[in-house]
C-alpha cells in the first residue's frame, strides 16, 4: 500500500503527472468514445430506416390486395 | 499501366471496397493500439527508472511525445489526403481528410497541454513563448480554420475543395512558419535552454516505453480514422444499395 | 498581355471609385495605433520601442478589414463567371485583379504605416527600414489575404471566417517583417532577411493567382 501511495506521488511531481494524464485521457476518451457513439448512432439510424422500409412494403402489399379485391 | 492504375485507385476509393477494407482491419489496429498504449504506459510510468535530472516529471514524456508528433503526422496525412481529393476526385479521400482533421486537433490539444503542465515545473512557468511551443499552438490554429471553413460551406464537394485547398497551402508553410519561428526564437536568446526532449538523451529503459506508446498512438489514429470514415460514408450513402445488402447482411 | 493591361485598367479605376473601401483600412490602423498608448502607458522609451510591433500588426488587421471582401462585388457583378468564359485565362484575369488591388489597396496602407509607427516614437532611421519591409511583405500579404476572399466567397459571414484561416499563414512574414525592424535599430546587418520577404512574396506570387483561381473556380461549381 505505502509503495503504491510512493509511486502515486512521484516525489512530489505527482499533481503534475496526473493532471497532464488525465486531460490526455479526457482527450482520448472523446476519441473512443466519439468513434463508437457516431457507429452505433448511424447503425440505429439504418435499422430504423430497415425497418421503416419492411412496413412500408408490407403496407404497400396490403394496399395492393385490397384494390385487387375490390 | 497507367489504366491499371486508375482502375485500382477508383476501386480502393468506392465506398463499398473501402468499408470492407476497413472493418477487416479496424479491429487489429483498434485492440493492439490499447495493447502498446497500456504496456508503453506501464513502462513509462512504472518501469522506467527516476531521471536524475528532472526528476519523475519527465514521465509526460510519454504522452507529450507522441501527440506532438501525431500532431504533425496528421495534418501531414489530411493535406495528402485533400490533394488525392483534389487531384482524382476520391470521395473517400475527402471523407478522410474531414476525419482526420478534429483528431489532429485533439492531438494539438493533448501535446500543448502536456506540454504546458511540463513546462511547470521544469521551466517555473507553464507558457514560454518557444519555437516549438508557438509552431504548435499555429499549428492548432491551422487546424481549427480547417474545421471551421469546412463547416461554413454548404455543398459538401465544395465545402472539400476549399478546405483542401487550404490544407495544402498550409502545407507549405509549415516548415516556413517553424524556420521563422526558430528564428525568431534565436534572435530573443530565450531564456530557457530546451534539452529535454532530445530521444539520443533518453537511456533504453526509457526508450522503448516511448516508442511503444507512439506506435500505439499512430495505430489508434488509423482505427478511429477507419471507424469515423466507416460512419461518414454510411451517413452519406444511406440510400445505396450496396448499404441496403450491408444491412441484410448484418441482420 | 494586352488582356492583363485591359483588366488590370479597369480595375484600378473600379477599385479607385470605391473610396471608403481605401479609406477605411487607413482610418483603421490610425485608429489601432492611437489606442496603442491607451493600451500601454504613454512613456517614450516603451512605445518607441513596440512601435514597428504595432504598426505591423495594424496593417495585417487592416488589410484584412477590406481584403477578406475582395471578391464580394464580383461575384455578385458576374464578373467570376465572366473570367472563366473568357479567352484569355482566368488566372491572368485574376492576376491583374490582384495587381488593381495591391496598388490601390495596399500601398496607400504601407506608405501610412512608417508614419503611424513614428507617432508611436520608431526613430525615422528605421522608418526606412519598416517600410521597406512591408513593400517587399505585401505582395505576399495580399496573396494570402485574397485567398481568404476566395475560399469564403460562397458563404454568408465570410468576413469573421477569412481572418481566422489568413492570420496564422502569415506567421512567417510578420516575424521576419517585424524582426528587420529591431535587427536594423541594433544595427545588425537585414540583408538576409529583405531577400527572405522578397523569396516569400515571389513564391506567392508566382503560385498564389493560380490557387486563388481555384478557389474561385470552386464558387462556379453548382
Amino acid at each position: 500500500m505505502d509503495s503504491l501511495m510512493n509511486w502515486f506521488a512521484m516525489n512530489g511531481y505527482g499533481s503534475y503527472i496526473w493532471t497532464a494524464y488525465a486531460l490526455w485521457a479526457l482527450g482520448f476518451a472523446w476519441l473512443i468514445g466519439g468513434t463508437l457513439l457516431g457507429r452505433k448512432r448511424v447503425w440505429a439510424q439504418l435499422g430504423d430506416q430497415q425497418r421503416r422500409n419492411a412496413l412500408k412494403a408490407a403496407q404497400g402489399d396490403n394496399e395492393q390486395r385490397n384494390s385487387e379485391q375490390s | 499501366m497507367a489504366s491499371r492504375f486508375w482502375t485500382w485507385l477508383h476501386k480502393k476509393g468506392s465506398p463499398p471496397v473501402f468499408y470492407d477494407m476497413a472493418d477487416r482491419w479496424a479491429p487489429w489496429l483498434g485492440w493492439l493500439s490499447l495493447i502498446a498504449i497500456a504496456v508503453g504506459l506501464f513502462g513509462g510510468l512504472v518501469l522506467a527508472p527516476t531521471d536524475y535530472q528532472q526528476g519523475d516529471s519527465y514521465r509526460i514524456i510519454y504522452i507529450h511525445v507522441p501527440s506532438a508528433w501525431m500532431s504533425m503526422f496528421v495534418y501531414m496525412f489530411m493535406a495528402s489526403m485533400a490533394a488525392v481529393g483534389i487531384v482524382w476526385r476520391l470521395k473517400i479521400a475527402d471523407a478522410m481528410a474531414l476525419t482526420a482533421a478534429p483528431i489532429g486537433a485533439m492531438f494539438t490539444a493533448v501535446a500543448l497541454t502536456s506540454g504546458a503542465i511540463w513546462g511547470k515545473p521544469t521551466w517555473g512557468t507553464y507558457w514560454v513563448w518557444d519555437a516549438r511551443l508557438t509552431s504548435e499552438l499555429i499549428l492548432l490554429f491551422l487546424y481549427l480554420g480547417y474545421i471551421a471553413l469546412y463547416n461554413a460551406i454548404e455543398d459538401e464537394r465544395t465545402a472539400a475543395r476549399a478546405a483542401g485547398i487550404l490544407a495544402l497551402v498550409g502545407v507549405v508553410n509549415i516548415p516556413i512558419i517553424h524556420f521563422s519561428v526558430e528564428w525568431w526564437h534565436s534572435l530573443h536568446q530565450g531564456p530557457i535552454e530546451i534539452n529535454l526532449t532530445e530521444k539520443s538523451s533518453l537511456q533504453p529503459s526509457m526508450l522503448w516505453p516511448l516508442l511503444t506508446t507512439m506506435a500505439g498512438f499512430q495505430m489508434l489514429f488509423f482505427w478511429a480514422l477507419l471507424r469515423r470514415t466507416q460512419t461518414l460514408v454510411l451517413t452519406k450513402e444511406i440510400a445505396a444499395k450496396w448499404v441496403k445488402r450491408l444491412m441484410e447482411s448484418k441482420a | 498581355m494586352s488582356a492583363w493591361l485591359a483588366s488590370f485598367e479597369r480595375e484600378c479605376r473600379i477599385a479607385w471609385r470605391q473610396k471608403m473601401d481605401v479609406l477605411n483600412p487607413l482610418i483603421f490602423m490610425e485608429i489601432v495605433i492611437s489606442l496603442a498608448p491607451l493600451a500601454l502607458e504613454p512613456s517614450p522609451r516603451l512605445l518607441s520601442e513596440v512601435a514597428a510591433g504595432f504598426a505591423w500588426l495594424a496593417l495585417l488587421l487592416g488589410a484584412q478589414l477590406t481584403g477578406s471582401a475582395l471578391f464580394a462585388d464580383d461575384w455578385r457583378t458576374g464578373w467570376l463567371k465572366q473570367i472563366f468564359l473568357s479567352p484569355s485565362p482566368a488566372a491572368v484575369l485574376v492576376s491583374a485583379r490582384l495587381a488593381a488591388w495591391w496598388l490601390i489597396g495596399f500601398v496607400p496602407l504601407v506608405l501610412l504605416s512608417p508614419v503611424a509607427a513614428m507617432m508611436l516614437g520608431l526613430p525615422s532611421a528605421s522608418a526606412f527600414a519598416l517600410l521597406f519591409a512591408l513593400l517587399l511583405a505585401s505582395p505576399a500579404l495580399l496573396i494570402f489575404t485574397a485567398l481568404g476572399a476566395a475560399l469564403t466567397l460562397g458563404i454568408g459571414r465570410a468576413a469573421a471566417l477569412a481572418p481566422l484561416l489568413v492570420l496564422p499563414l502569415l506567421v512567417p512574414l510578420l516575424i521576419f517583417g517585424a524582426g528587420i525592424v529591431r535587427l536594423h535599430a541594433d544595427g545588425l546587418p537585414v540583408s538576409g532577411q529583405y531577400w527572405l520577404l522578397a523569396a516569400f512574396s515571389m513564391l506567392s506570387v508566382t503560385l498564389g493567382p493560380l490557387a486563388v483561381t481555384a478557389a474561385l473556380r470552386l464558387q462556379l461549381v453548382d
